[in-house]
């Protein structure tokens, strides 16, 4: 008796840890399949359910004449994300490093600081930042975008390389030095091998956040200059049109590479 | 002053107080400028003593008391399914988290768009099944919202407990087998108060992202239902009341920071009743 | 006109061909500017047949997309560094930059084309580029032609069809006040509409975020009916949609569009380039084409065939004009009161 309750209750647990937990994960990247279906869909119009097959959205998408705006925002948004990576990399590395060296008190006093962007609202900051900027008499530009997605963005470069600079052995620095190699020579040679990973994973979320951010791109970028997520916005609402489902798939294809590189190259680092 | 240790923190700690902890300052000096000119708390006592205002605040924090809640129910499977997983299929489990929370917000708004529309796969399931008499659309109400913002959040809360599940030790789950707990018994007991941290981390997550999602909230959630972002891009886009929009923020900031800061508090707090 | 669509748009394919936008300009003798636009279609078609034009006087185009409402929001967020220096709005937005001193009067003397512009165009604080004449769309699938305003609330087959959305957009503020004058109402005591509109609500088909946000919902079969311009009849058939466009039995409400020039504009000259552009009848001719079907106000060109289909001239003539100093004054009264009715 007691045993065929123990029986049905370690059947029901299997059946809720595989049950539901396949469900679950059909539920995260359903909606993301869905988007790559309607991508290929040979409508005029992205009405659900999808007409047939074609590859018509992606040929208009790649069309230099009909897509120019896009691509244009596309090199817009490519060149900030860029920028942001490269200035959080040489502000945030660095720091992360240090800290993780640093005496706790001062290390658990800077923390929140550096990574408060991460809980708070961007919308908040991008409204204070524009009226810091009207303040100091500057308009919005190309500058502002490029500082603001920084000062947002740099705590998830700051959290993936603080991971791995805690758990590097400071010992084997010291042996380094004692050794008679250059400091420099003992950072490039063992501490930033340690942490390398760290600053490509950080690199990674940074441009993929940039790259999609709304808010801080709205209110700080340069008006003149559209942006990728604002000019997808306009097109998802005015149009549905269906190219917002071909960039949607380029994106994902995009994200999915990365994603498996960065996994291939974790995984050959840790061994 | 400055310890020569800590000299290469000190660009990006210099960095983020002029860059981001002083506009954030401002913001709070201008929400204390009354229309007429004047200093004080004004702004603060019209919104706090407007009831429609008051809803919106509320029904703000409940939207991510709401979304935090139906993450978590909806993280536990999946959480014990990778602890139970080997580590292809643990990769597999990594990959399918991450991937969304990468995905640009624009495509998972337009699939949700797609998903909970009146032609959407959803009311049609429903409907064609005979459980509702007419198709419905599910955008433009909370409900929607809620599935769309737990799909999308949902990695915030699972990424920091999987970094934890990584580091855990088997044997003790076996060991709590053995002395003949039961599966679930076993599994609550033993791996469960050891992922509470990270779940309290995740938590912190899931609840400052998914009540301030601008774009989510308007595209999903629609006219019908206003919540604090919102509420904020209407006094400076539409009434270009700027101070009024700067304290509505400051309220912003304020609760869903003492909510957090709560959270942090009750994570320490479990982390000590782990050491002990 | 699938005819006429294909060589508006070989033509516009050929201005874009011809436009260095794509990669970046180089810089033209006489400065540039930057000009705000609505986004979406508007911005697609004045950066393909404008910016030709405008390079052509000398001056380099930078076509800014942005609601008038966020125009506004930003010029007021920097004083003293306009991020524009022209502006792309309608009377209802036109009254507050007068009145916060935003924009300045032109030299009508300065345009080519002002006297071929109709005289309701020629407007002291700039040119009308278009008029958008608005009524009820309809999709002829699913509903029958809508008599007008009264129809769409008290006839049943158009209950959980309809989209309304609130006071931010001008289209929906003059069919407001309108069906509130249908109503027994005046500008001056909205109740009625808002009366109306609270009954209504439970048998709504949506409430949207914004004017292009119905043109989503409508093409998605979420809804049937809403109140738009002949603009956005056209581009929902542009893109394969069945859509009829009917007249309010009290008259279309009409807007123009006009561009102005920001106070303390970084380029005076190029400014004025740039409108003569928008009034030149070749543009004009362009724009009159889908997507855009933009009503003309230079005398000079003709209704295109899209635009025929929706109106006449003398419709426009006859059009009904709402008075946005009365509608300024209360507007953000009125918004106030339909989010506040519309919140669940």
């Amino acid at each position: 008796m007691l045993d065929t309750r123990a029986k049905f209750s370690t059947a029901l647990y299997w059946v809720f840890v595989w049950g539901c937990g396949l469900l679950v994960l059909a539920f995260m990247i359903g909606p993301i399949l869905l988007a790559l279906v309607m991508s290929f869909n040979s409508g005029s119009t992205l009405r659900f359910p999808p007409e047939g097959f074609s590859l018509r959205w992606y040929e208009m998408l790649f069309d230099p004449i009909a897509s120019g705006p896009i691509h244009t925002a596309a090199k817009n948004s490519i060149e900030v994300a860029l920028s942001t990576v490269a200035l959080v990399t040489l502000i945030t590395a660095p720091a992360a490093w240090a800290l993780a060296r640093a005496p706790k008190r001062f290390s658990g006093s800077v923390e929140p600081i550096l990574l408060a962007p991460l809980v708070l609202p961007s919308l908040v900051y991008a409204l204070a930042a524009l009226l810091a900027l009207s303040l100091l008499g500057l308009g919005p530009s190309f500058i502002a975008v490029l500082i603001g997605h920084a000062a947002v963005f740099a705590p998830l470069m700051f959290r993936t390389v603080l991971g791995l600079a805690q758990r590097q052995n400071p010992a084997l620095e010291e042996a380094s030095e004692t050794l008679g190699a250059s400091r420099i020579r003992t950072f490039l040679r063992i501490s930033l091998p340690g942490i390398l990973p760290g600053i490509f994973a950080g690199a990674f979320l940074v441009f993929m956040q940039s790259l999609d951010n709304v808010s801080v791109t709205l209110f700080l970028g340069d008006p003149g200059r559209t942006m990728l997520p604002l000019r997808l916005f306009a097109m998802l609402e005015e149009s549905l049109d269906g190219r917002v489902a071909a960039v949607s798939g380029v994106l994902i294809l995009a994200a999915a590479i990365l994603l498996v590189v960065l996994q291939r190259f974790g995984a050959r680092d840790a061994r | 002053m400055i310890r020569k240790d800590t000299l290469l923190s000190w660009p990006m700690i210099a960095f983020m107080v002029l860059f981001f902890i002083s506009p954030l300052l401002l913001l709070a000096g201008i929400s204390l400028r009354g229309e007429d000119g004047s200093w004080g708390l004004g702004n603060f006592a019209a919104f706090l003593s407007d009831p429609f205002a008051l809803g919106v605040l509320t029904g703000t924090l409940g939207l991510g008391a709401k979304v935090t809640a139906f993450a978590s129910l909806a993280a536990l499977p999946l959480v014990m399914l990778y602890w139970h997983s080997g580590k292809r299929m643990r990769s597999v489990i990594l990959i399918c988290t991450l991937l969304p929370m990468l995905t640009a917000n624009v495509v998972r708004t337009f699939a949700w768009v797609v998903l909970l529309g009146r032609n959407g796969p959803i009311s049609q399931t429903i409907f064609g099944l005979g459980l509702s008499d007419r198709p419905f659309s599910l955008l433009f109400s909370e409900t929607g919202l809620i599935i769309a913002l737990v799909q999308i959040e949902l990695p915030l809360l699972l990424l920091p407990v999987f970094a934890v599940l990584n580091r855990a030790d088997r044997k003790t789950l076996e060991a709590a087998e053995v002395l003949g707990a039961g599966r679930w018994r076993a599994w609550f007991s033993a791996i469960f108060p050891q992922i509470i941290p990270a779940v309290l981390a995740g938590w912190v997550l899931v609840f400052a992202s998914a009540t301030t999602s601008y774009v989510t909230q308007s595209v999903i959630g629609g006219a019908r239902l206003i919540y604090l972002p919102q509420y904020v891009y209407r006094e400076v886009g539409v009434l270009f009341q700027w101070p009024m929009a700067a304290a509505i923020s400051i309220l912003l900031l304020a609760s869903t920071g003492v909510i957090m800061l709560c959270l942090t508090m009750l994570a320490r707090h479990e982390r000590l009743q782990g050491h002990a | 006109m699938t005819n006429m669509s294909r060589r508006a748009f070989t033509l516009t394919g050929l201005s874009a061909l011809a436009t260095p936008a794509l990669i970046r300009p180089a810089r033209a003798q006489g400065g540039s500017l930057v000009a705000a636009t609505f986004p979406g279609s508007w911005e697609d078609a004045y950066r393909t047949v404008l910016t030709p034009m405008v390079q052509e006087a000398g001056y380099e185009l930078t076509i800014a997309p942005s609601m008038a409402q966020d125009q506004i929001a930003r010029l007021m967020a920097s004083p003293g560094q306009p991020p524009y220096d022209a502006l792309l709005v309608s009377p209802g937005q036109s009254d507050i930059l007068v009145k916060e001193g935003l924009i300045e009067e032109i030299d009508p003397t300065r345009l080519k084309n002002w006297d071929k512009l109709t005289p309701a165009a020629q407007d002291a604080w700039g040119p009308h580029v278009t008029i958008e004449v608005n009524g009820i769309a309809y999709n002829p699938e699913v509903v029958d032609k809508p008599s007008g305003y009264r129809a769409l609330f008290e006839d049943e087959q158009y209950d959980y069809n309809l989209a309304l959305i609130g006071f931010g957009s001008n289209t929906a503020t003059m069919a407001y006040t309108e069906i509130n004058k249908a109503y027994g109402g005046t500008y001056e005591n909205m109740q009625p509409v808002f009366d109306l509109l609270e009954s209504y609500l439970p048998k709504i088909g949506a409430i949207a975020t914004s004017g292009s946000n119905q043109m989503t919902m409508y093409q998605q079969g979420e809804i049937a009916v809403f109140m738009a311009s002949t603009g956005n009849v056209a581009r929902l058939r542009e893109l394969g949609m069945p859509c009829e466009f009917a007249h309010p039995e009290t008259g279309s409400p009409s807007v123009p569009v006009a561009i102005h020039m920001v106070k303390g504009a970084s380029n005076p000259d190029a400014v004025y380039a740039y409108m003569d552009a928008a009034i030149d009848a070749a543009a004009q001719v362009q724009l009159a084409e889908p997507p855009t079907a933009m009503i003309p106000t230079n005398t000079e060109v003709p209704y295109s065939e899209v635009i025929s289909q929706f109106v006449t001239p003398e419709q426009v003539a006859n059009a009904v004009y709402p008075d946005w100093q009365a509608i300024n004054e209360h507007r953000s009264e009125w918004t106030e009161t339909f989010d506040r009715l519309v919140v669940r």
